[in-house]
């Protein structure tokens, strides 16, 4: 992958919130939807469909990449997904960017009475 | 897990929705996945896991069409890259197929509203099609089957066209035709499972040696019926249906030469049809040779077997007729007083079982495709609205070079997609309309089991719906590419649209769509007719709340006719000492039941070589006219007193009262009764009672005659118990007391009158019922079209009623103008409609009754039916018209 994580912004909530999810391990299709869920409060509800359609986006965009099951015990169809360099990247390129919009809310005081 | 449960199956089956070779990197593992949701889901419950399955079904669904339509894949938020030469075309139709969608989205009522009407008509076209094609078209179930025959026993000077025929004759017929491979006769009979506890009733047929080798179908396991098994004493041997196999004795590949105990007495089975095997209907589940325990040569003027046959290669129908003529001759010489006048006739045995339903079928498909006509031009007509709408983007379009055809393509696709989607909606609409269908009809039309949409329904929906979208969306289409774009652009979707050829297009919409639902109302209001004339007649009998069975006492354990004469005694007075039960008897046969047995009398001391009527034949428990509250006109009725010892004696109806006797007092003449040998005795007529319509209600009663059975004793008797309470509370007793005389007797074929009166209105409420639904829609649809063609005419015109309200016209004369040319629309349609039906009703004469086919009131009541339509469909848009300020109408240009 030779792209620039900064070409690929904005990313779509969905996009930010499954390579948040896969910071801290690897994970497969259902615990990825807990973990969004879990991360978002509920607001993200990815359901199956969607949430592979946004799986392949991410893989084919070279910011995820799918492993082998870890365990023996673990369903052979399953995969696990690990982020990339890229992906990694990329989250950390959108986070700056909403942190950029963030500062401009609160400058313009659309944010008062919120943490 | 993997093949196993429903909502795996269902995930799977949405995953089709995705592209293939999305589905080849993910589809598995997608599959997995919901396994572990589905997994977490159950463990909060069943509601719970079904929420969820059909959740991700779903969004399975919606995602796999939009990962298709949009490769959502590109994260990039630039513009796609452009088109490699070799996709631009297929891109440029994805393209025309993705716009299509995004303008259906846009207008969503117009897109529902074409959805729900062609799903209507698709729905009802594919199951009457698919109904049609299952009950008239297929072949018979049996190899060759085009080359069996039925043979019918035919009386012309009598009457009779399509009797059954007699054993003696079938023996002789078997021995001596060439045109043959085989004949078979077959009766249908009741017979007793009395290995089970309770004994249980079984459909069986008795069936002639060489019946597997006409219908070609020999046992699956064990043999075959040989001659020797009809001869009487070596007659116990059974065939099993598949169904009944596996059902009693799961299968068992070593049923074959072990015992079942069939009334009583042990036979033997051996043999097991194929499965999925049925003759002659569905029910039957065993088969039995059809052996006689009497002379066979007595039985020559006895009409009660049916005979089927398979020709030999080569012989034509014609040829085995001319050849049975023949033969029926010979015999007729030989025997000349029992076949005197008596001939036989041969009928293809698809026709034999089809062609009472044909008509009635043919009737309904025809309906069938007028409704789906009036939906389709409800749709053209919708559509071709929506495309003069949008005449001035299409000219844009077409300014900045975009070809005719890829316009028009463009249109195409919006018809096939809302065609596509109705045929979707069409198809499930279908399966269910045929399953109420199915669960309505009369059981006497043939092959009703296992009716569903098939594959050639869905061949068929679907390509209705192709020609359907193609002609919907076509049609504006071919107007959009016709038309003059600089006048377009210049003067706006008015001057598309007020051109008086799309006017005089629309007008004509609107007379084709109520043509066709006055022709379809007329039909129907016949009906409609007809059934109320059926609903008046009076049966002539009034057993109010009762419930009827059936009981059979075998003749092999009973052997003496005045033991199962004293059964059937002991029974009726054990049934009315049951609480609630008013009285009970029991009869030959109940009236209403389709059905009757015949019998030719002759009035004592008339010269043998009179005509000698047939009359209906009724064996009857002394109480039976009190049950079924026959009314006793003069004399008396039977009594106890009329013992076997006792002069015999004879209740007569009306009818033969009058046949017999013109105005003379019957009572004390006497009567003879075909019954052969001593049972011809002069019988005194004692009673007469009021006629009874015992074939149907809807066939005038033969004459019909009553003996009492201690003088006239039967072995199978229809038994009645009147109650004051609800009848089918007093079942169990009934059951019981059954039981009780003999527990290998069952009770069978249980009912309430109720149903047997209604059971006599069911084919003729089916018939209105259907048609009556399929005019209703019409209705409907053409009030739709009245309402939408005025509705549109009123705001391409608010410009000119502007202008004429400007010059001082008032509201009234600016409805009137609109209901006006409604109304005249509609008066053009109802006139054409009423010119078609008129010519087309009497190919539905055979399903009226006691209404000509050319009643007057199926061409006045839908007319003026739907010149009210019409006038109600222009009312709303005339009152807008009306309404229309001048000054808002004259700027809205």
């Amino acid at each position: 992958m030779t792209r620039n994580a900064d070409e690929l912004l904005p990313l779509r909530a969905a996009d930010l919130h499954i390579l948040m999810a896969l910071l801290r391990e690897d994970l497969h299709g259902y615990a990825i939807m807990q973990q969004v869920s879990a991360d978002s409060d509920g607001q993200v509800a990815l359901e199956l469909g969607s949430l592979y359609r946004v799986i392949a986006r991410l893989h084919d965009a070279g910011l995820i990449v799918p492993v082998r099951p870890r365990k023996a015990s673990d369903d052979p169809r399953r995969r696990y997904y690990r982020i990339t360099a890229l992906g990694r990247e990329t989250a950390a390129a959108e986070a700056r960017r909403l942190a950029g919009v963030v500062r401009l809310a609160r400058a313009q005081r659309l944010l008062e009475g919120t943490v | 897990m993997r093949t196993g449960h429903l909502p795996a199956r269902l995930v799977r089956l949405a995953l089709r929705a995705f592209p293939r070779r999305f589905r080849e990197r993910y589809g598995a593992e997608m599959e997995a996945e919901f396994d572990q949701l589905h997994a977490r889901a159950i463990a909060r419950g069943r509601a719970s896991a079904w929420a969820v399955t059909l959740a991700s079904c779903r969004n399975l669904v919606l995602s796999g069409i939009a990962e298709r339509i949009g490769p959502a894949r590109a994260l990039q938020p630039s513009p796609a890259p452009a088109p490699r030469p070799e996709d631009s075309r297929m891109n440029a139709i994805l393209a025309d197929l993705r716009f299509a969608l995004r303008v259906l989205r846009r207008r969503p009522g117009y897109a529902l509203v074409a959805i729900a009407t062609l799903g209507m008509g698709i729905g009802a076209s594919t199951a009457m099609f698919t109904l049609a094609n299952r009950v008239v078209f297929q072949p018979l179930p049996w190899p060759e089957s085009d080359r069996l025959v039925r043979l019918y026993d035919t009386n012309v000077e009598r009457g009779f066209t399509t009797s059954l025929s007699s054993p003696a004759n079938f023996a002789d017929w078997r021995e001596q035709q060439e045109s043959f491979t085989a004949l078979a006769s077959y009766n249908s009979v009741t017979l007793t499972h009395t290995d089970v506890e309770p004994a249980q009733s079984l459909a069986a047929t008795a069936v002639s040696a060489e019946w597997t080798e006409v219908l070609r179908t020999p046992p699956a396991l064990g043999r075959a019926f040989t001659r020797d098994d009809e001869t009487f004493g070596n007659h116990r041997v059974v065939i099993l249906s598949h169904g009944f196999w596996q059902r009693q004795f799961g299968g068992d590949q070593g049923i074959v030469g072990r015992p079942i105990s069939i009334d009583g007495n042990p036979y033997t089975v051996v043999g097991v049809m194929p499965r999925g095997f049925t003759f002659p209907t569905a029910r039957t589940e065993l088969w039995t040779p059809l052996a006689y325990d009497f002379d066979v040569a007595t039985t020559r003027g006895v009409h009660y077997i049916t005979v089927i046959g398979r020709l030999k290669p080569g012989v034509t129908l014609a040829a085995a007729g001319a050849e049975m003529d023949l033969l029926m001759q010979r015999l007729a010489r030989a025997h000349p007083e029992p076949l005197e006048g008596w001939g036989v006739s041969l009928v293809s045995l698809h026709e034999a079982t089809v062609g009472r339903v044909r008509d009635r079928m043919l009737v309904f498909l025809g309906a069938v495709a007028l409704v789906l006509l009036v939906a389709c031009i409800n749709v053209a007509n919708l559509s071709m609205a929506h495309a003069v709408t949008r005449s001035r983007e299409l000219a844009v379009r077409a300014a900045m070079g975009a070809a005719g055809w890829r316009l028009a393509r463009q249109l195409a696709f919006e018809g096939m997609a809302v065609a596509a989607v109705a045929g979707g909606l069409g198809i499930a609409v279908g399966s269910l309309t045929l399953r109420s269908v199915v669960a309505f009809a009369p059981t006497s039309i043939p092959r009703l089991d296992a009716v569903a949409i098939d594959a050639t329904a869905l061949v068929f929906a679907t390509l209705l719906s192709l020609v359907i979208g193609v002609a919907v969306g076509v049609l504006p289409a071919w107007r959009a590419s016709r038309r003059d774009l600089f006048r377009t652009l210049r003067e706006g979707a008015r001057a598309a649209s007020a051109a008086p050829r799309a006017n005089r297009l629309r007008g004509g919409f609107v007379v084709a769509q109520v043509a066709l639902a006055v022709i379809l109302a007329a039909g129907a209001s016949l009906l409609v007719k007809s059934f109320a004339r059926l609903s008046d007649v009076d049966p002539g009998f009034s057993a109010g709340r009762a419930l009827v069975g059936t009981v059979s006492v075998p003749r092999t354990r009973y052997p003496d006719a005045e033991e199962r004469t004293r059964f059937f005694l002991q029974l009726v007075e054990r049934l009315e000492r049951i609480p609630g039960v008013v009285s009970a008897a029991a009869t030959t046969q109940l009236p209403l039941e389709g059905y009757s047995i015949g019998f030719v009398y002759w009035v004592d001391g008339s010269p043998s070589t009179a005509e000698r009527p047939s009359g209906d034949f009724r064996v009857v428990t002394p109480g039976y006219f009190e049950t079924m509250g026959i009314r006793l006109i003069r004399g008396r009725t039977l009594t106890d007193g009329d013992g076997p010892a006792a002069p015999p004696v004879i209740v007569i109806d009306e009818s033969l009262a009058r046949a017999a006797f013109g105005d003379a007092d019957p009572i004390g003449r006497r009567i003879h009764l075909g019954l052969g040998g001593e049972q011809e005795v002069a019988r005194e007529v004692v009673g007469v009672v009021r006629d009874v319509r015992q074939r149907a209600l809807d066939v005038a009663a033969l004459p019909g005659y009553y003996v009492p059975i201690t003088q006239v004793p039967w072995s199978t008797l229809r038994v009645i118990v009147r109650t004051s309470v609800d009848p089918v509370s007093v079942r169990g007793a009934f059951e019981r007391e059954v039981a009780g005389l003999d527990p290998l007797i069952p009770l069978r074929d249980v009912a309430t009158v109720e149903n047997l009166l209604s059971g006599s209105v069911v084919v003729p409420r089916f018939n209105t019922l259907l048609l009556g639904t399929f005019a209703a829609l019409a209705l409907l649809l053409a009030a739709a079209g009245i309402y939408s063609v005025m509705s549109y005419a009123v705001t391409q015109r608010t410009h000119e009623i502007g202008v004429r309200m400007a010059l001082g016209a008032g509201t009234g004369a600016v409805r009137r103008t609109v209901s006006g040319s409604a109304l005249r629309l509609a008066g053009i349609g109802v006139g054409v409609g009423i010119v078609i039906a008129f010519a087309v009703t009497p190919l539905m004469a055979s399903l009226l009754f006691e209404v000509g086919a050319r009643d007057p009131l199926a061409f006045v009541v839908p007319p003026l039916l739907f010149l009210a339509v019409a006038w109600l469909g222009s009312w709303l848009p005339a009152r807008r018209a009306s309404r229309v300020d001048p000054i808002i109408a004259l700027r809205s240009e």
